[in-house]
């Protein structure tokens, strides 16, 4: 019943060279895996670990190349990236974040998964790898596929040099350390006066983290005045498939996802208001 | 199942341990090293009551799988300070009564001590973001910012002083 | 005339005597504490709700490396645990292990004992339960309603008091001074289960010593009670247990179900070994005790010109699936559910009803802060629904010297009117002149 075996990967393709066999699963920065294991309900024998891999680094050509198994901490330094910023620094306490990774939070299940949003909004990218080789699909694609993810090592996430303004918002139980009850990360483009990109994504309120496609058509092509804000807030909320859980309920969660984008998108603009 | 020996510095000194794969930093701390300052509050990283440094980084023990110290330096509660030789941060957390059941206050102490060596100034906001992965159940948590800010004051004044 | 002399330890300042060990991480907490050869229990649990126990099969739990011994009712010499049966409360509802029934999602029903913490916790997953699930009711006025399934084994689910079924208090004629006032102020009010949440989880350790006593280690906040609890449990005189500890991580209520003790004492008696018994966080969260939820009902009539002259209140507190101090705390909760005021006719029921849910017990002035909750909301509503000034309400009904409580007690020694003074001094609140004038001796006794 417990662990049998870990691995310490020395390279993604080494882990990607394990991480389909039976029994076998991978580890990131472990916080999610961890408290598993010493309970003894990880139910797999053999841990593949990513910690001496190589993918712990920040990479700057035009692009923000952040490595797999960057920690939180380092994500919550990105000052040229405000709204990933924040969403790492909203993640638990100074201590988790020493130890948890970008690539782990891209795995954790709602409403965890603090950081997801706001790559959305960014347009990001991720590095796969598996046993037959590298792809690099939109992050957005990614979390749409069906399938085990665990046959392939996310390795890097690559962020493009923002366009626009970007927001992020994000509401818990208590002020710190506590898991979202709804998120918001937004982008906005502006262009004589109009929208003409803009990215909503919300997180802590469906399976995963999604891009609010009426939000963006909303905001889109038109002044991102009060009454745009109010409407794309709403279709939002109405992309969100929330369930009653511990910390809130689908209610509670639906009516908060309006809240974030609207505060999100009125943080983007410089116009916050209560 | 392999054991793994693991060698690291423990509060200034070479200790070595026995692993089995993904044991944590926090149970070899607590059963096998004798320290057993860094607590077991949850074993699930939610309350911070295992907090100690690597490599001078607060980390949760309870989410370290042990075989990641090794060659790394790991300092915990006991390294410190003792009765007879409190660190500041130890000294003011005694003295103005930031603690009550004490349960939470090494993983406190902890934190506060890494913060004030990166922010010898803080803000009770920062003090008070510092520390938000530390559990207390019982202080309602002034006192213990009230404590550090405290402390830092004391270690400005004793540099100041020294220099 | 001399001076009294200067106190010893009344305005000095003083060192904490455990101070020194907790800011060092040397002070010893029950999980801190280890013996050679000591070996590990963990609980088999009621994975339902409310279910009839068929059977249960342990031979792939004895197949785990490392197992020791089990533990089930049969082997408990009294397996009847009642916290407050050293008072002379009743019933006896409560098992240490599952007979027949369990009531509430995570009762105890095994003790599984082995080596090693790991092998304790596999062991346990791998104990086979056979079990018939029963309807279960998690309400606590449906569990009052005709047809709800029966929690208790005495066939319904209120606890009696004195032939009552309700814990009552009467005093004036309520409905009939309720039927003369001008309005009716009528409120509900709720409170969910509170759970201690304590940072240090409960447990202890329990060493067989040499001349046949047993040492327990053990982080409960009632030391005595808990050694005398568990020399009942175990049929044993109580100077054969010896009782260490004091130093608990918390505890708010939540450490005084002597809840570990027992089942962890019996396993070392059993195997001869110290024995080390944990609360997990889960079990913490989720089985361990909480505060009683509560549902509120109060009414009130209330005269033209402001004065409460009735008050009607009917409580349902949620006890879960057994006693433990909730009939207690419903009694408390009784006395003080009229609220620090003198309101001339009262009347109050208070139900200690069992439901399916986790057993509810002590936290914090359990009983009475429920009470504190429902009556300041309702207080706020009679002001705002009549038009009153919240906080000249409360002066004109604080209870004063003399006055005569609804269970007909005589107030003493009141300081409700300069409490409520100085707290409106603090919140900025300018009191007029005949507020600012009230005392505590204003009056004393009948009508105000």
């Amino acid at each position: 019943m417990g662990v049998r075996e870990y691995v310490l990967a020395t390279s993604a393709e080494g882990a990607a060279s394990l991480a389909g066999e039976p029994g076998t699963v991978l580890m990131g920065g472990g916080t999610l895996l961890m408290p598993q294991a010493t309970a003894g309900t990880l139910g797999a024998e053999r841990v593949v670990g990513l910690h001496a891999a190589g993918l712990d680094y920040v990479r700057r050509n035009g692009v923000t190349a952040i490595g797999a198994m960057s920690p939180l901490a380092t994500v919550a330094t990105l000052e040229d990236l405000p709204a990933l910023r924040s969403a790492a620094r909203g993640v638990s306490g100074w201590a988790l974040r020493n130890v948890a990774t970008l690539g782990g939070n891209l795995y954790a299940a709602a409403p965890y998964g603090d950081l997801a949003p706001v790559l959305l909004a960014l347009d990001a990218t991720v590095r796969l790898v598996g046993p037959g080789g590298e792809r690099t699909p939109a992050l957005a694609d990614w979390l749409t596929e069906e399938g085990d993810r665990g046959r392939e090592v996310l390795a890097e996430v690559v962020v493009p040099s923002p366009r626009g303004v970007t927001g992020h918002r994000r509401h818990a139980r208590r002020a710190a350390n506590s898991p979202a009850v709804a998120s918001a990360a937004v982008r906005l483009v502006i262009e004589d006066g109009a929208v003409a990109e803009a990215r909503v994504a919300i997180g802590a309120v469906a399976p995963r983290a999604l891009r609010a496609a009426a939000a963006e058509e909303r905001l889109t092509g038109a002044p991102a005045d009060a009454a745009a804000i109010a409407e794309a807030s709403e279709a939002a909320a109405a992309a969100a498939s929330p369930v009653d859980d511990p910390v809130a309920s689908a209610w509670y969660r639906r009516r908060m996802t309006a809240v974030s984008v609207r505060q999100a998108l009125e943080s983007a603009l410089g116009s916050e208001s209560r | 199942m392999t054991m793994r020996a693991v060698s690291f510095e423990l509060n200034g000194e070479p200790v070595a341990a026995l692993a089995r794969p993904l044991d944590t930093l926090q149970s070899v701390l607590r059963q096998q090293l004798g320290m057993t300052g860094t607590k077991a509050g949850c074993r699930q990283g939610g309350c911070g009551s295992c907090t100690v440094r690597m490599d001078g980084e607060p980390v949760l023990a309870c989410l370290v799988p042990v075989e990641h110290v090794e060659g790394h330096s790991v300092t915990t509660i006991e390294g410190l300070g003792s009765a007879d030789a409190l660190s500041p941060v130890q000294a003011t957390f005694f003295e103005r009564f930031a603690i009550q059941c004490g349960f939470c206050s090494p993983g406190m102490i902890m934190v506060a001590t890494a913060l004030l060596e990166r922010n010898p100034d803080p803000s009770r906001a920062e003090i008070t973001e510092a520390l938000a992965g530390n559990v207390c159940r019982c202080t309602g948590i002034a006192p213990i910012v009230d404590a550090i800010e405290a402390a830092a004051s004391r270690i400005r004044e004793k540099e100041g002083a020294e220099a | 005339m001399n001076q009294a002399k200067p106190f010893n330890v009344i305005g000095r300042a003083h060192e904490r005597r455990d101070g020194l060990g907790h800011v060092t991480g040397t002070t010893v907490y029950v999980d801190d504490v280890s013996f050679p050869r000591m070996c590990h229990l963990k609980m088999v649990r009621n994975p339902l709700v409310h279910a009839r126990i068929r059977g249960i099969d342990f031979s792939e739990a004895e197949k785990v490396p490392g197992f020791v011994t089990a533990l089930t009712a049969r082997d408990v010499p009294k397996n009847v645990y009642t916290i407050l049966c050293l008072i002379g409360v009743e019933p006896d509802d409560e098992p240490v292990l599952a007979e027949d029934r369990v009531r509430y999602r995570g009762e105890q029903i095994a003790a599984v004992v082995a080596e090693t913490e790991a092998a304790a916790t596999e062991a346990a997953a791998k104990v086979r339960l056979d079990l018939e699930e029963l309807p279960h009711v998690l309400d606590v006025e449906e569990a009052l309603a005709p047809g709800a399934p029966v929690v208790t084994h005495w066939g319904t689910n209120h606890f009696v008091y004195e032939g009552h079924h309700c814990r009552r208090v009467r005093y004036g004629d309520a409905e009939a001074a309720r039927e003369r006032a001008e309005h009716v102020v009528s409120g509900r009010y709720q409170l969910s289960p509170i759970e201690h949440a304590p940072v240090e989880t409960t447990g202890c350790v329990a060493k067989p010593e040499a001349d046949g006593r047993v040492t327990i280690y053990t982080n409960t906040q009632a030391i005595y009670f808990s050694l005398d609890n568990t020399a009942l449990i175990l049929g044993v005189p109580p100077h054969q247990l010896h009782f260490v500890g004091g130093t608990v991580g918390g505890g708010f209520g939540g450490k005084v179900d002597v809840i570990v003790e027992p089942i962890a004492a019996l396993a070392a008696m059993r195997t001869g070994r110290p024995v080390k018994y944990m609360y997990t966080r889960p079990e913490e969260m989720q089985v361990s005790s909480t505060r009683s939820a509560a549902r509120i009902y109060i009414r009130d009539g209330v005269t033209a010109d402001g004065t409460i002259v009735s008050r009607e209140v009917t409580t349902f507190h949620d006890a879960g699936a057994y006693s433990r101090h909730t009939p207690y705390g419903c009694t408390k909760h009784a006395a003080n559910a009229a609220g620090p005021y003198t309101i001339p006719n009262v009347s109050v029921d208070v139900h200690c009803v069992y439901t399916n849910r986790q057993p509810s017990s002590a936290m914090r002035g359990f009983g009475v802060t429920e009470a504190s909750f429902a009556v300041e909301m309702q207080m706020d509503r009679v002001a705002r629904e009549l038009g009153l000034d919240p906080w000249e309400l409360r002066l004109r009904h604080a209870y004063r010297n003399g006055d005569e409580r609804p269970y007909r007690k005589t107030t003493e020694d009141a300081s409700l009117v300069e409490a409520i003074q100085a707290a409106a001094t603090l919140a900025g609140i300018e009191l007029s002149g005949e507020l600012q004038a009230m005392t505590s001796d204003d009056g004393n006794g009948g009508e105000r």
